[in-house]
C-alpha cells in the first residue's frame, strides 16, 4: 500500500474541512430525521412486528451513524487529515449499516408497506449513497493512512407522544429536506404543520394566519437568519404572542442564551431528536394554556384562545350590541351576618362557579364578580345575533337549576339560595375597563346601569327575573312575557319598561293579559278600573309579586289622593 | 440444492443484513467472525463462496486486524482443499491503488461498502458461474 505525504496546512484546507463537515452533518441529520419518521410511522400504522423491529433497528443505526459524524466534526483539523483514511472507513461502515438495513427492508418487507414508507426508505438509501460520495470527494485531500480507533456509544431510542392541544406549527428552514421530515414527523404528534423556506416567507405567513401557535425556526438561513426573524416577530404586536422554538446546529451555549433573551421560548439542537422536540412543543403549549387560563375563567375557551394568539384584540375598544345580565343572591347580607364565614365562603364560591358555567356554556362572558353579584355579557367580544336569546336561555337555566343548588346547601347554610336576575340590551362600548396591567374586559354605558337597576327591581317586584323592552324585542314572540311596570332610572330620560320573562306556569296567558290590562288602566289614570281587574286576579293569585305591588300603588293612589304616577319609583336601590 | 455462502464479518449489523439478504435469495448462510473461524469453516464445511470482510480479528477476543480478511484469503487460497472457493472481499476501504493488493492476496472480486445489493448479488452469481468451470 502506498501513502503520500501532502501539505495539509493552510486556510483552504480548513475551509474544505468545514464544508465537508457541514455537508456530512446535513446529510446525516436528514438521514436520522427520516429514520425517526419511518419508525414512528410504522408504530402509528400498527405495522407487523418484524417491520417494526426493522424500523427500530434502522433508527438505531442512523443514531449511531450520527454520533460518528459528530465525533468526526469534533476532531482537531490537524489530526483530521492524518486520520482521514481510517475516519472515512469507519464512517462508511456506519453508513453501510444504515443503507444495508434500508435496502434490506425495501427488499424483504415490501408486502407490509403502507403510504410513503417505501419512498422514505428509498430516500434514506439515496442519502446514504450521497454521504458516501461526499466522503469520497474529500479523499482527494487526504492520503495519509492511520489506523486509530473510535468507540461508538450505544444508540438512543426515542418515544413519541402527542402534543397538548394539537397546535399549528410553522416550520421554517431554508433546506427543503429539513422542512420535509419535520412536516412528516409532527403530524404523528397530532400537530398541524405549515412550512416556509425563508424568513420572509415565514413572516408573511404569520401576518396572514393568526392560528399558528408555534414556530420552529431554523437559525442558519441565507438572507434573513433566525435571529432577525425572531426580532421581527417579537416587535410586531400582531405576531409576538406566537411561541418560537429556535432550532440550531450551533452548539454554543451563549448563542442559545442570547436567543432566549431576545424572545425565543426555547432552543433545540440539531438534528432534531423526536422525543426532545415533542417535549419542548408540549412545554410551549403548557405555557400558552396558562395564558389562556388567565382569560378562560371568564371567557368561553374559543375566545380565550383568540386572546392568547392575538393580544391586540384586548386593546381594541369597540361598540357592540350586547345584552347585559346582573344577578345577585337574595338576602346575602343577612345570611353573611348569621352564618359562619367557613360556610359562607365555600357556598358563595360554589354558587359563583355554577353561575359562571351557566353563562359560559350559553355563549356568554363573565365580566365581573362584585360580592354576591355577577355581571355577564352576551354579544361581545364575539359579535352575535342571538345575544338576547342566549342571555335569556342562560337566565332560564339558572332559574331552573337554582333549586338543586339551594337544596345542596340548605342544611349547612340554614337558608334557601335564591337569586334575582336582570337583563338589558343595547349598544355599549366594550374594551379594557381596567388598567393596562390589570386587565378587565367589560362594557361601558347607560345600558349597564339600567341592567343593574333592573336586577335591583326584581326584589321590589317580588319576581326572580326581569328584562327591559330592548331585551324583550330580541326574544321570540311566542315566549310568554308580562309587562310588569315602568321604572325611572337615574340619568336615563325615558322610563324603562320592565317585563317578566318565563312567568310562573300557573299564570295562564289570559291571566297575563288581564294583569297587563290592569296595569295599562292604572298608568292611564283609571285607578278604579284597574282595581277591579287587579282585585279579581288577587283572588286567584294571592302571592303574585307584581300584582301585589300594583295593588299597593292602587291603594296608595286612592289613599293619598295624588295624581297617578305611571312610573314606579323606588326609594332605595 | 442451494449454494452455501460463508459470510466472514465481525460487525453484528452487517452479519444480519447479509444473512437476511442472502437467505432471501435462497442461499444457505454460514457465519465466521474471525480469521481463524474463516479458515476453519472454509476447510470444514462444503462452502461454495466466501464473502470476506477485510477488517476482522485474528481470533475471538482479539482486536480487529485491519488486514485480517486479506490474510485469511491468502491462507485459504494457499490451502489445496480450499483454493477453489471464490472469495469476494467486502470493504469500506477500496481505493483504486489498493485493488492490486486485493488481487495479489487472491481475492476474486472486491465489493465496496456500503453494499449495493444488486451489484453484490450479481457478483456472487458471476463468481459461482465462473467457479463451475
Amino acid at each position: 500500500m502506498s501513502s503520500q505525504d501532502t501539505d495539509q496546512s493552510g486556510p483552504d484546507q480548513t475551509k474544505s474541512l468545514v464544508r465537508f463537515c457541514e455537508e456530512l452533518f446535513d446529510v446525516c441529520s436528514s438521514i436520522l430525521g427520516y429514520c425517526q419518521v419511518l419508525r414512528i410511522d410504522a408504530e402509528q400504522h400498527d405495522a407487523p412486528e418484524s417491520l417494526l423491529a426493522d424500523a427500530r433497528k434502522l433508527e438505531d443505526h442512523a443514531q449511531a451513524g450520527f454520533v460518528s459524524v459528530r465525533q468526526t466534526m469534533a476532531i482537531d483539523p490537524a489530526e483530521f487529515c492524518d486520520g482521514f483514511g481510517y475516519l472515512s472507513h469507519e464512517l462508511k461502515n456506519q453508513i453501510n449499516h444504515i443503507k444495508g438495513q434500508c435496502d434490506l427492508m425495501l427488499l424483504i418487507q415490501k408486502a407490509d408497506f403502507f403510504g410513503n414508507f417505501a419512498d422514505d426508505l428509498a430516500e434514506v438509501s439515496r442519502k446514504c449513497s450521497s454521504m458516501v460520495a461526499t466522503i469520497d470527494c474529500q479523499r482527494s485531500f487526504h492520503r495519509v493512512e492511520d489506523w486509530g480507533r473510535i468507540e461508538f456509544p450505544p444508540s438512543v431510542t426515542t418515544n413519541s407522544r402527542t402534543v397538548l392541544d394539537s397546535p399549528k406549527v410553522l416550520i421554517v428552514d431554508d433546506k427543503p429536506d429539513n422542512c420535509e421530515y419535520l412536516n412528516r414527523l409532527l403530524p404523528n404528534f397530532g400537530c398541524e404543520c405549515v412550512t416556509a423556506l425563508s424568513g420572509m416567507e415565514a413572516l408573511s405567513l404569520l401576518r396572514d394566519d393568526d392560528s399558528i401557535d408555534i414556530v420552529l425556526l431554523d437559525f442558519l438561513m441565507p438572507e434573513m437568519n433566525g435571529f432577525d426573524v425572531l426580532v421581527e416577530i417579537k416587535n410586531d404586536p400582531r405576531m409576538k404572542s406566537v411561541s418560537v422554538i429556535v432550532v440550531s446546529g450551533l452548539d454554543d451555549v451563549t448563542h442559545a442564551a442570547k436567543l432566549i433573551e431576545n424572545g425565543a421560548d426555547d432552543f433545540l439542537p440539531k438534528p432534531v431528536d423526536a422525543r426532545l422536540l415533542c417535549a419542548r412543543l408540549n412545554s410551549c403549549m403548557k405555557q400558552r394554556k396558562l395564558k389562556e387560563q388567565e382569560y378562560s375563567s371568564f371567557f368561553p375557551l374559543a375566545v380565550a384562545k383568540d386572546y392568547v394568539r392575538n393580544p391586540t384584540l384586548r386593546d381594541i375598544a369597540k361598540r357592540c350590541d350586547v345584552t347585559i345580565m346582573f344577578s345577585d343572591i337574595r338576602g346575602f347580607s343577612s345570611i353573611c351576618e348569621k352564618v359562619e364565614t367557613s360556610i359562607v365562603v365555600p357556598w358563595l364560591s360554589d354558587v359563583m362557579t355554577w353561575l359562571t358555567d351557566c353563562v359560559v356554556q350559553n355563549n356568554g362572558v363573565v365580566v365581573d364578580f362584585i360580592g354576591d353579584e355577577i355581571m355577564a355579557m352576551w354579544g361581545a367580544p364575539e359579535e352575535s345575533d342571538t345575544h338576547g336569546t342566549d342571555a335569556c336561555r342562560a337566565a332560564k337555566e339558572i332559574l331552573d337549576k337554582i333549586g338543586e343548588v339551594s337544596a345542596k346547601w340548605k342544611d349547612k347554610l340554614g337558608f334557601e339560595t335564591r337569586l334575582g336576575i336582570g337583563l338589558n340590551s343595547g349598544n355599549v362600548s366594550v374594551g379594557n375597563t381596567g388598567s393596562r396591567e390589570r386587565f378587565k374586559y367589560g362594557p361601558l354605558g347607560t345600558v349597564v346601569n339600567v341592567a343593574s337597576r333592573v336586577q335591583g327591581a326584581t326584589k321590589h317586584l317580588r319576581v326572580p327575573f326581569l328584562v327591559t323592552q330592548s331585551t324583550k324585542q330580541l326574544l321570540p314572540n311566542e315566549l310568554p312575557t308580562r309587562k310588569v311596570c315602568q321604572v325611572q332610572v337615574v340619568n336615563v330620560e325615558r322610563p324603562v319598561e320592565l317585563f317578566e320573562a318565563f312567568p310562573d306556569a300557573d299564570l295562564a296567558r289570559e291571566d297575563l293579559c288581564q294583569y297587563e290590562r290592569a296595569l295599562e288602566l292604572f298608568e292611564s289614570g283609571d285607578v278604579t278600573g284597574s282595581a277591579v281587574i287587579a282585585g279579581e286576579l288577587l283572588t286567584c293569585f294571592p302571592n303574585d309579586g307584581p300584582l301585589l305591588v300594583l295593588l299597593n300603588r292602587i291603594a296608595s293612589a286612592k289613599l293619598d289622593n295624588r295624581p297617578v304616577d305611571a312610573v314606579l319609583r323606588f326609594d332605595s336601590k | 440444492m442451494n449454494h452455501r455462502i460463508l459470510v466472514v464479518e465481525d460487525e453484528e449489523p452487517n452479519v444480519e443484513i447479509l444473512q437476511r439478504l442472502l437467505t432471501h435469495h435462497d442461499f444457505e448462510v454460514l457465519v465466521a467472525g474471525t480469521r481463524q473461524e474463516a479458515c476453519d469453516l472454509a476447510r470444514g464445511e462444503n462452502v461454495d463462496l466466501i464473502l470476506m470482510d477485510i477488517g476482522i480479528p485474528n481470533d475471538r477476543g482479539e482486536p480487529r486486524n485491519d488486514t485480517g480478511g486479506l490474510e485469511a484469503t491468502v491462507m485459504i487460497k494457499s490451502d489445496e482443499a480450499t483454493r477453489h472457493i471464490p472469495v469476494i472481499a467486502t470493504t469500506a476501504r477500496a481505493m483504486l491503488d489498493e485493488m492490486q493488493t486485493y488481487r495479489e492476496a487472491g481475492c476474486d472480486d472486491v465489493q465496496e461498502k456500503p453494499y449495493d445489493f444488486a451489484v453484490l448479488i450479481s457478483a456472487i452469481y458471476t463468481q459461482l458461474e465462473a467457479a463451475k468451470e
